[in-house]
């Protein structure tokens, strides 16, 4: 009914992010600090099939798929926001940053590429402009954004110093073709409701708010509504952490990613733990055995049928090399009603 | 035809109800309870195969999925470990037996009471052998002694002027009402004349077992339907005390021409057979001396009820910022991993 295998030729280094294709649920993007996109076909032949490498100068942060199958986004510490060309696998630059390029997404509806880099702005890129292919806007920020995540209409920032814009895609698309400098104004101006850094966002897939992670093993779960009856309904839990001798070791939830079908989400920790959770119905759906190293990032496919999940070791505190470990990409087939949430 | 009386369980019939460890169902028998426990509890989401107990489950889970089972699905909190092996009835440990039983017995008497005060029937079991109630006027055994007392008190009263009660209280009822004969000095049940009148039960909450979060009548949640507007009056207003008390029993004080209620709990066999129900200290019944201080007592009771959720509330918030014992595996004010990752000389290129 369902079944777990790993893919079976990783990346050398940290992964830094899986993503699965818009139409097809066996082709994934993972990218990693070892200075490669893979793409694999994950069921071409038993442990996945890699497709194709696509080699970069520098670390790649973040990966997306673009208006098809065969288009592929990346950034990463060169600074520089690049279109890939799976088929061919040519390459070009669509914007440079002043800073490494931590988050790079796509909107399909507005057909907008959003980037996200530490120089704390954002380069929007409207892919439908085809008149002005090289124009893009910058968005400046007030803290270096940390992680990004789009709903149908909105576009989650959150950041350091624990802010969090959320953006009207429809007013980022309508100036993404001015060029310069735009100081949009934010829908919504927020503050984390957790005490610690942020570390990762994602919408929910019904466009009605987001959940929210940080470094101290916790996940909240927001609306968008700004009206009190939904602000109340915000709440935050405590997730990926240990007992250990009396003492909580605490993880850091790295992963978030929400099942495009169920509503429901996942959570990957610095303590090699997935976890799907029911936001609405606040339980916990199921947890998976452990992964042999921190969970680094989480996809599902475009159907809900898959779920791809990349383990890297983690980062700790005080360390000044990445430690050995475990660096796999996970492909777990879901069953029927597996990431279901409760009923009722 | 008159219409069939409702048969209630009794305790004992209660408590001999199989149940559930891991979500506190009751069953009419065995044979049901195990198959709610392979359905609700020992089902392997995967493949759906219904394993007897936890462990079972637990391995199959390993060995057919390759997965860890972290606890019981459906399982009140408290309850979800695996460690205790619970098949049906056994294995379930000594103390969550004693809590159920516990909690069983509380709620029956919550009912019985219920049923009473609702009803104004006399609960089961205050008159044993289904023997009636007392008479609204008991018999009062006096000895001869005793009511030459009295005639000696009542004489004396008349001389000095002081009116005399009216005859219609159960301790002036004349010798024939006493018990004839081959009665020893029996202790009077009346109080003697000038007495103060026995208290009414003021701190009527006390009624209420403990342990079932029973709210004071009115309050909302009360169960509706039960109505108590135009019947007895219902345990809480006592201050009112005019009402018929469905199981009035004993004397009436002379000085109020009114029936005496029993002292709550004192005459109900087994009224609280575990009424230390933990964290409930507050409610239990009342000693003669405290019951001036009842109402008050009461009022506050009903207070900190209602405070009780907040403060519950905030309380574990509190406690968890004061409880530091926690070692974050990363912890940096401004940096991400990523960032200082990014600053490791093998990702350092010169631009």
């Amino acid at each position: 009914m369902s079944s777990q295998f790993e893919l079976a030729q990783n990346p050398t280094d940290a992964i830094s992010a899986v993503k699965f294709a818009p139409n097809s649920s066996t082709r994934l993007l993972v990218s990693s600090w070892d200075r490669n996109v893979y793409l694999y076909d994950t069921h071409a032949e038993p442990g996945g099939k890699l497709l194709q490498k696509y080699e970069h100068p520098q670390a790649v942060l973040d990966v997306c798929f673009g208006r098809d199958d065969n288009e592929a986004f990346s950034c990463g510490l060169d600074w520089i926001v690049r279109r890939i060309d799976l088929e061919t696998g040519a390459m070009s630059t669509m914007s440079m940053h002043e800073k490494g390029v931590r988050n790079v997404i796509f909107s399909r509806p507005h057909s907008l590429l959003i980037s996200a880099s530490w120089d704390s702005t954002l380069h929007l890129h409207s892919l439908s402009d085809i008149e002005n292919p090289d124009t893009y806007t910058t968005v400046p920020l007030p803290s270096k954004p940390f992680s990004l995540s789009v709903s149908p209409t909105k576009l989650v920032v959150a950041m350091a110093s624990r802010a969090l814009h959320i953006y009207e895609l429809d007013s980022l698309a309508k100036v993404s073709t001015e060029g310069g400098v735009v100081d949009v104004e934010p829908w919504q101006r927020r503050e984390s409701s957790m005490k610690y850094m942020t570390r990762a966002v994602a919408c929910m897939p019904n466009d009605a708010g987001y959940a929210s992670s940080s470094i101290e093993g916790r996940v909240a779960v927001e609306w968008f509504d700004p009206s009190d009856e939904s602000q109340a309904r915000k709440y935050a839990f405590k997730c990926h952490r240990q007992a250990v001798d009396g003492q909580d070791i605490v993880y850091p939830v790295h992963a978030l990613a929400f099942h495009p079908v169920h509503g429901t989400f996942a959570s990957g920790g610095g303590d090699g733990v997935v976890a799907l959770w029911d936001g609405v119905a606040k339980r916990r759906i199921r947890q998976y055995q452990k992964f042999p190293a921190s969970v680094a990032s989480i996809t599902f496919s475009e159907d809900g049928k898959f779920m791809a999940v990349a383990v890297s070791p983690g980062f700790e505190n005080g360390m000044e090399e990445l430690p050995d470990g475990v660096i796999k990409v996970f492909v777990r087939e879901l069953g029927e009603t597996e990431a279901m949430g409760k009923k009722k | 035809m008159t219409k069939k009386r409702k048969r209630y369980p009794n305790l004992q019939q209660k408590l001999d109800r199989p149940w559930c460890y891991y979500c506190e169902r009751d069953f009419d028998d065995l044979k049901i309870l195990i198959s709610h426990q392979k359905a609700k509890h020992f089902k392997c989401d995967r493949c759906g195969r219904r394993l007897n107990t936890a462990g079972g489950l637990s391995v199959h889970m390993s060995q057919v999925h390759k997965e860890n089972l972290t606890h019981v699905e459906n399982s009140i909190p408290g309850r979800q470990g695996l460690e205790n092996e619970i098949f049906g009835m056994e294995g379930v440990p000594q103390d969550a037996m004693d809590q159920h039983n516990q909690q069983v017995t509380q709620k029956h008497f919550a009912e019985e009471q219920e049923r009473a005060r609702v009803s104004g029937n006399a609960p089961r079991g205050l008159f044993p052998n289904g023997s009636a109630p007392q008479s609204k006027r008991p018999r009062v055994r006096e000895s001869i002694e005793e009511i030459e007392k009295r005639a000696e008190q009542w004489r004396r009263n008349k001389a000095a002027g002081i009116p005399t009660v009216r005859p219609d209280g159960p301790v002036s009822a004349p010798g024939p009402q006493a018990e004839p004969s081959g009665m020893q000095a029996s202790p009077p049940l009346a109080p003697p004349f000038g007495a103060p009148p026995v208290q009414p039960p003021a701190a009527a909450p006390a009624f209420s077992p403990p342990g079932q979060g029973f709210p004071p009548p009115g309050a909302p949640g009360f169960p509706p339907g039960q109505q108590f507007y135009g019947g007895p009056p219902p345990p809480g207003a006592a201050n009112a005390p005019s009402g018929p008390y469905p199981f009035a029993s004993g004397t009436t004080p002379a000085g109020l021409g009114l029936p005496q209620r029993p002292p709550f709990g004192a005459p109900l066999p087994g009224q609280f057979p575990l009424s230390q129900a933990p964290g409930q200290n507050g409610h239990r019944p009342p000693a003669a001396n405290e019951i001036s201080d009842s109402l008050d007592e009461l009022i506050s009771n009903a207070r900190g009820a209602a405070s009780a959720a907040t403060i519950a509330e905030a309380a574990p918030k509190e406690k968890s910022k004061k409880e530091k014992n926690i070692k974050l595996v990363f912890e940096h004010e401004e940096l991400s991993p990523e960032e200082l990752m990014a600053q490791f000389p093998r990702y350092t290129v010169a631009h």
